[in-house]
């Protein structure tokens, strides 16, 4: 059992870096609109099936 | 003889079901369809009837409002707030308007939040774009003074908050499972000091906006929730670092954050859905035009209307709104005090007489001398008042508030009562349970169901259109033994339009496109009414009109063909307007006009009668066409109240004591919104109300008040059901603390198995919310 004396470091080390990448990305603005981004896909889409 | 035969056609544009050889329901759907096609847009179409998203089958309405004051404004960007946002048609072409405007670089759509965010050039005047938007169909409705950078950076950081206490609960939750699983030893000790750590950031960082509510509530003397949200968590933290230091087993790191957690969870969903607010700027402004003509004594010139002064004459041109109160100086003009009476008929004034700001010039242009100006003018005077009242507004003491208050006391009393107990014989013992108590008993359930269940009614709202300011409006609305109504544009359309039409014989389309023809150019209201009419029933090319003369507010006339065609009022014997369409001199249509009541209001007022509320019609204009709509409404004499001034209408909602709803639309509401619990502003009301009121309604009727009401109601049923629950598992979690049987593990399991059966029983709602929601319209 002694191995998580070296196994719980590194998984919270990989957490915070997980939740550095959250953070990160919700002070990028990307959590402030989660609808659209899903309709805008689509748009992209039949315009390049008209072209 | 009237056209019997409806043939249906569905509208090329807007697909909403209409009878009429035209392709399009209304001129609004045509002149947009014309947009469309100019600027080679004709793929919304394509994508409208894709059918990705649920499309619009409301017809476009021709309202326009004016934007003037946005061209003061200078900024890069400016959001707005769009109605009629349905498909994913609209979206495509809400994000083409840079091909439509110049200066335009960038027009950004939220579609789930109906705002537009549009980033232009420096100097860009945003009141065509807002006029451009609103040609295209969708009724801006913009957010000046936008969040500042302040708001928008704690929002972030609330989001940033919920992420990490999300993150350190989960991990401290597998920490101590393992614990309470039989791990011991120093691999226990490992555990515990890692959620120690884990929880550092929780209870500090994330818990910081409950540290600062409830010191906030200290220093105001009052008790909110976070108030004994506080005590537990500083109570637990005390507890835990004690035993983490004295190696005993009282940690509460686990229960801690996971409360934290789940805490801030609701709060950010609920500051989620409350995000759609209206911010206006001055109102006064909303209504008025920006510049006036102003005679100097020598020659005309514009002005800004602050920089305007008493006596200065000021000339009005026609369909424009006077700036300030003045006295007539032209012999006489054709006014409409439509914004500050509800009365929308025109009516003429002589030389001398008052004219009041907000009133509109529908006859030539006139001239007044300034009698009153800005603050000083009786508008000014009601947007004060308007603001006075605000600031008395009755605000009902929330139950959350009143909950808040009692249980604080409730649990100090105990928890003291507790140690006193077992202060002669075993000071520790006492202290573990009382503490253990406030821990455990801390109001989580309480401080969670009540914005769970305000986000979820919010949403179904929402998805009616419907916007709300604050959160506990629910409430008021559910308390309500009143609702007081405005009548013109509220129960009725607001908008003349054709009741009937007669025709001596019915020859094709001869004499409607004759009308229409002749008709095309007016802004008078009657002639907006017959071309609203006409358009779908017209399918030949118009004729050509000669010797165009347009009689102000009496008629028109020209030469189709070489004869003599003439559309003027005629002599009725009732409040109803006719007009009558005469070729040569012979009548040979008949048109008859009238503010037609909504379709839907008798129904709407039926269901708010059988809700319990009493309604009260409260209108500005005169006695007969009030008692006319009262009867077709069947509300009793008494509860009707004609020619209301806007402060008159303030008096009579103030004279009922017992919470209130008004409803309308208008400048002449707007002091009464103030005064009631609750406003509501109806669909095409004027921008101010809208900054006055608590409740918009952005599609147009009256039905999805009843609806209102029923959410408003049913939300506070299934808070009282939650409250329910919360009390259940305090009692029993309070039991055993008390009674010394309150463990880390016991309060671990207790809390999260708690809240989820609030959460699961907002998701269900009640029968009623079920099927509100179901029904949610398109």
């Amino acid at each position: 059992m002694n191995i998580l004396f070296l196994l719980l470091p590194i998984a919270l080390l990989m957490g915070i870096g997980a939740l550095g990448a959250f953070v990160w990305s919700a002070h990028d603005g990307q959590y402030e609109d989660l609808d659209t981004p899903q309709v805008r896909i689509l748009l992209d889409e039949e315009e390049r099936k008209k072209t | 003889m009237e056209i019997t035969q409806a043939k249906l056609a569905n509208c090329a544009h807007c697909g909403s079901s209409f009878s009429g050889p035209s392709l399009f329901c209304c001129s609004g759907c045509e002149s947009v369809y014309a947009i469309l096609k100019k600027n080679n847009l004709l793929h919304y179409y394509d994508l409208k009837n894709a059918n990705i998203l649920p499309s619009c089958t409301i017809p476009i309405e021709n309202k326009k409002e004016n934007f003037s004051y946005l061209s003061e404004e200078s900024s890069s960007s400016m959001q707005f707030y769009l109605e009629g946002i349905h498909c994913i048609g609209c979206l495509w072409l809400i994000e083409k308007l840079p091909s439509l405007l110049p200066g335009i670089k960038r027009a950004q759509l939220n579609y789930g939040q109906s705002i537009v965010t549009v980033h232009a050039l420096p100097e860009t005047n945003f009141a065509l774009v807002a006029e451009k938007l609103e040609s295209l169909g969708y009724r801006p409705h913009p957010i000046l003074n936008q969040q500042n950078p302040w708001e928008e950076h704690e929002n972030k950081m609330m989001l940033a908050r919920v992420g990490i206490a999300a993150a350190c609960a989960g991990n401290i939750m597998l920490l101590a499972i393992s614990v309470y699983g039989g791990a011991t030893g120093s691999m226990a000790e490992l555990f515990h000091w890692i959620s120690f750590g884990l929880s550092l950031p929780v209870l500090t960082f994330c818990a910081w906006p409950f540290y600062e509510n409830a010191w906030q509530s200290i220093r105001q003397k009052t008790l909110s929730i976070d108030f004994p949200i506080v005590l537990a968590l500083l109570a637990g933290i005390i507890v835990s670092i004690k035993s983490l230091l004295t190696h005993k087993n009282e940690i509460y790191f686990d229960s801690l954050s996971s409360l934290v957690f789940l805490l801030l969870a609701s709060r950010y969903f609920l500051k989620r859905m409350m995000q759609t607010q209206f911010h206006f700027g001055e109102l006064l402004h909303t209504l008025l035009p920006r510049m006036a003509k102003v005679f100097n004594g020598v020659r005309w010139e514009e002005k800004k209307i602050e920089a305007l002064q008493q006596k200065e004459i000021i000339a009005i041109a026609p369909y424009t709104y006077f700036p300030a109160d003045g006295l007539l100086e032209s012999t006489g003009a054709q006014v409409s005090s439509a914004s500050l009476t509800g009365e929308n008929t025109p009516h003429t004034i002589r030389r001398g007489d008052l004219v009041y700001a907000g009133m509109m010039n529908e006859g030539e242009e006139c001239r007044i001398s300034i009698t009153a100006l800005g603050k000083n003018s009786r508008l000014g005077k009601i947007l004060h008042q308007v603001q006075a009242e605000s600031q008395n507004k009755g605000r009902l003491v929330s139950f959350a508030a009143t909950t808040a208050k009692y249980f604080v006391v409730g649990v100090m009393i105990t928890a003291t009562a507790l140690f006193l107990c077992f202060l002669p014989t075993n000071i520790e013992e006492g202290l573990r349970r009382a503490l253990a108590l406030v821990i455990v008993t801390c109001p989580c359930v309480l401080a969670l169901a009540i914005p769970l269940v305000v986000s979820k009614c919010l949403a179904i709202a929402a998805r009616r259109g419907i916007i709300m300011k604050d959160a506990d409006c629910f409430e008021r609305l559910s308390r309500a033994k009143n609702i007081f109504f405005d009548k013109t544009g509220t129960l009725t359309e607001g908008q003349f339009s054709v009741k009937s039409w007669l025709e001596e014989s019915n020859e094709n389309d001869e004499i409607k496109s004759a009308v229409f023809a002749l008709e095309k150019n007016s802004h008078h209201p009657v002639a907006k009414a017959l071309l609203r009419y006409l358009a779908p029933k017209i399918s030949t090319k118009l004729p050509e009109v000669h010797q165009h003369k347009e009689i102000l507010a009496q008629g028109v006339q020209g030469k189709i063909n070489g004869v003599d065609w003439e559309v003027r009022k005629i002599n009725t014997p009732d409040i109803d307007n006719w007009i009558g369409v005469f070729r040569d001199n012979t009548l040979v249509a008949r048109a008859i006009l009238g503010d037609k009541l909504r379709p839907e209001a008798p129904t709407a007022l039926k269901a708010l009668q059988k809700l319990g509320l009493k309604t009260i019609l409260l209108s500005g204009d005169q006695e007969k066409s009030v008692r006319q709509v009262a009867a077709q409404l069947e509300i009793p004499a008494t509860q009707v109240i004609a020619n209301a001034t806007p402060e008159q209408k303030c008096t009579e909602v103030k004279r009922h004591p017992e919470p209130s709803i008004m409803v309308g639309d208008g400048a002449n509401d707007a002091v009464a919104f103030a005064a009631s619990s609750v406003g509501i502003a109806v669909h095409g009301s004027m921008e101010m109300s809208l900054q006055c009121a608590d409740v918009y309604i952005s599609r147009p009727g009256i039905r999805s008040i009843v609806d209102l009401i029923k959410i408003a109601r049913e939300s506070q049923a299934l808070i009282y059901r939650n409250f329910g629950f919360s009390l259940f598992y305090n009692l029993v979690s309070g039991s055993l603390a008390i009674m010394g049987f309150m463990s880390p593990l016991r309060a671990a399991i207790l809390m999260p198995v708690s809240a989820l059966t609030i959460y699961i029983s907002t998701m269900i709602g009640t029968r009623i919310l079920r099927n509100l929601e179901r029904e949610s319209a398109a």
